[in-house]
């Protein structure tokens, strides 16, 4: 089977342009839901633990953090403490500002931090994509 | 860590398609950039960063 080849255009559109995404979830079921929409053009905040990141950072070959380096190409890294109050208030500011929100807290109080402000948001909201945990 | 080979976009949509714009990000690459979206200025996140509420590309381990 052949492929045809096709040029490398940066500035190509997307399908997804212009729609955020804040993504707190962690491994790797929240990356892949995210991998998608970031590769159609959305732009993927990745909320990660100042101190370690996402802990799919560790899943590493040789050293390499490859796991990461695949599900989170074309995604964007903020380090935020969700743990400070100050932090959660920024979380909220920011998702005010996104479309879609991914998680996937075990119940308990990450989850409510943000299940509940979310669905009061006045921007439109595409949907909060809870990966079961 | 030179080439890494992975796969492409699925799925290939002739009419829509999607496409790589960057490598996976380092930790923290982008904190000051989406907060300065939000409207704080450089000080704000230079304080926050001291608080230990968010961290810094340059100071990460």
């Amino acid at each position: 089977m052949s492929i045809a080849e096709k040029s490398f255009d940066p500035r190509a559109a997307c399908p997804l342009d212009g729609v955020r995404v804040v993504d707190m979830s962690r491994l790797v079921s929240g990356n892949m839901v995210s991998l998608q929409l970031a590769d159609f053009g959305a732009e993927v905040i990745n909320v990660e633990d100042p101190k370690k990141g996402d802990p799919l950072r560790a899943w590493q070959t040789n050293g390499l953090s490859v796991h990461w380096k695949i599900y989170s190409r074309n995604k964007k890294s903020l380090a935020l403490n969700v743990r400070a109050a100050r932090g959660r208030e920024l979380l909220l500011d920011l998702a005010s500002t996104t479309q879609v929100l991914i998680e996937n807290f075990a119940r308990g109080r990450p989850r409510r931090w943000v299940s509940a402000p979310w669905s009061t948001f006045p921007t439109p909201r595409w949907g909060n994509c809870r990966c079961a945990t | 860590m030179g080439q890494l080979p992975m796969r492409n976009v699925i799925p290939r949509l002739s009419a829509t398609p999607g496409r790589l714009r960057r490598s996976a990000p380092a930790l923290a690459e982008h904190t000051a950039e989406v907060l300065g979206a939000l409207g704080l200025d450089r000080a704000a996140i230079d304080g926050l960063a001291r608080d230990g509420v968010i961290g810094l590309a340059g100071d990460m381990p």
